[in-house]
């Protein structure tokens, strides 16, 4: 069974991830915070991590940047959630992410998530197209 | 100077025959004018600063009345704004037309100053006033009031106390007394419009953040919908379903309504990422069919594009907009809204959203991009469309409008085509 990741501090958006993923066969993993969720993903493998971007104390930039450096989870596909207009009034850009980080995540995907283009993205990443 | 106030000036220093006469005007006037520059740099009070102003002039002047006329630009008329005087019943607020046929009309429509020795003698000059008043005017100083290059009002000065005739000192006299008043005026609206911009600012700081709270609470909203839904049966006619999707509808409105809001309140830049315009279609003609089957409006999409970069939660925003007032566009059934994605040119898109509706006015068509215009009265925010451009400009593209009363409206999202492959480009 396929494992994906939930890193979000919020309880109500991981069980949303849950109740989208689950009837499409994944098994589905929560962490509450950043640092769980980093060490939750060594632990695990999932093949996919759904990552919030705002979180209190190790927020969803560090954990990217963590979870790409780790062995264990190089090879992870990883699906960020971003907000419209994020809290600290710093929208950043793809290229931005790119350029700091050396990589970019999979896919963006903004909250409210709309359930359907969340499976279609997943599909997206996780198929390799 | 103009020559008619230059001639004015000689003819008051020809009125002055001694150092010793002139003295004493020369102190009276400078006091004046420091007096009302101090009113001018001290205080924000507008009224106040007139008040005081005009009443030094006066003094300075030795003159039995003055009044300050300022410009109401909606009945495009001056207004007694100060009066101060023995007689001044009815005057306060009054209008005076800027026209050729008073005092302070003429000054204004020909924006120079002018001294009258004998009113009664003037052809200008209305009596109406006097009767109106049983003030008797007998000699006028009357200054525009000109602020960078705009007419503001004029000022009077009347009569003066010793049964002369005002001369070209109380002429030049009242020029720099009007300089300095239009720059008080002028100070007034700065001030009042940097409160007023604070206001705003302050307000869209507010609701902004009022707006994320709300957006953080409808993320929560979604997840526990999402899993009703799942476990919903489709009975139509089972009164939960029914309650269920009352909900579900407004719940959507309130969610379009914040994320409108704190789309437009941010600058953004676009979060390009590879995606199927033609899903984007898809998804945001699924998410409004429930709202187009209750209209009976036909709700349909096709595209032919491949993947290209865009910001896909923009463009969704975009085309919920679209999609959105297409339907509400068309009254009845028989409504048609097609949204379709197709290649203009190698380097351009178009995402077109075509309704059948009641389409637009032409003065209707100007304004539907400002910010708060609605035609849908208390049911829309007017921001969906400001909204709607400012995503399409932030990818540097263009939104384009065709419509015809009656017979529907089309609207074009012209994009440029951004290779899947350039998102981290």
């Amino acid at each position: 069974m396929r494992k994906a990741l939930v890193v979000d501090d919020e309880s109500d958006a991981r069980e949303f991830v849950r109740a989208i993923l689950e009837p499409d066969g994944w098994e589905v993993l929560e962490a509450e915070d950043g640092a769980a969720g980093i060490e939750k993903a060594k632990e695990t493998q999932p093949d996919l991590v759904i990552l919030d971007v705002e979180m209190p104390n190790v927020n969803g930039f560090q954990v990217f940047t963590e979870l790409i450096k780790l062995p264990e989870t190089a090879g992870t596909k990883i699906v960020m959630l971003t907000g419209v207009a994020d809290k600290l009034g710093m929208r950043f850009s793809a290229d931005d992410m790119g350029n700091f980080l050396g990589r970019q995540p999979d896919a963006y995907v903004e909250k409210p998530i709309d359930p359907d283009q969340f499976k279609r993205v997943v599909q997206d990443v996780t198929s390799g197209d | 100077m103009t020559p008619k106030q230059r001639k004015a000036v000689r003819t008051g220093r020809d009125r002055v025959t001694g150092p010793e006469a002139a003295v004493p005007d020369d102190h009276r006037a400078l006091r004046a004018l420091v007096q009302v520059s101090q009113m001018v740099a001290g205080s924000l009070d507008l009224a106040d600063v007139l008040r005081s102003s005009i009443h030094a002039a006066a003094e300075a002047m030795n003159a039995e009345a003055c009044s300050i006329l300022l410009k109401d630009a909606e009945a495009d008329a001056l207004r007694f704004h100060i009066v101060d005087g023995p007689q001044t019943r009815g005057l306060t607020s009054a209008a005076v037309p800027i026209d050729d046929h008073s005092i302070a009309g003429w000054v204004a429509k020909h924006q120079e100053p002018v001294l009258i020795p004998d009113a009664y003698r003037d052809a200008r000059f209305n009596c109406d006033w006097d009767v109106k008043t049983g003030f008797r005017t007998k000699s006028i100083v009357c200054a525009p009031l000109i602020s960078q290059d705009r007419q503001v009002g004029v000022m009077q000065i009347l009569n003066r106390r010793d049964g002369e005739s005002f001369d070209g000192y109380d002429l030049v006299l009242s020029q720099a007394v009007a300089g300095l008043i239009a720059v008080a005026i002028r100070n007034a609206e700065e001030h009042e419009a940097r409160i007023k911009a604070e206001r705003l600012a302050t307000i869209g700081q507010t609701i902004a953040g009022m707006a994320h709270c709300v957006k953080n609470i409808l993320n929560g909203l979604r997840a526990g919908s999402y899993i009703i839904d799942q476990q919903m049966t489709d009975e139509a006619d089972s009164k939960m379903a029914r309650g269920w999707k009352i909900v579900r509808k407004n719940m959507m409105l309130l969610s379009n309504i914040v994320m409108d809001m704190l789309s437009y309140s941010k600058q953004r830049r676009p979060l390009y990422q590879p995606c199927r315009v033609g899903d984007l279609c898809e998804d945001v003609v699924g998410l409004l069919q429930q709202q187009a089957a209750e209209k009976g409006v036909t709700l349909t999409t096709s595209s032919d594009l491949d993947k290209v970069s865009v910001d896909a939660s923009g463009i969704r925003r975009c085309l919920i907009n679209l999609v959105g007032n297409a339907i509400d566009a068309c009254s009845d059934s028989g409504g048609l809204v097609k949204v379709d994605a197709v290649a203009e040119t190698d380097e351009r898109f178009v995402i077109r959203v075509r309704d059948n509706g009641c389409g637009m006015e032409p003065e209707a068509r100007e304004k539907i991009f400002d910010a708060f215009f609605s035609t849908k009265g208390g049911k829309g925010t007017g921001l969906g469309l400001a909204v709607t451009k400012k995503i399409v400009e932030e990818h540097g593209g263009e939104i384009r409008v065709e419509s015809v009363r009656g017979e529907g409206t089309e609207f074009a999202l012209v994009l440029l085509v951004r290779p899947a492959g350039e998102a981290s480009r």
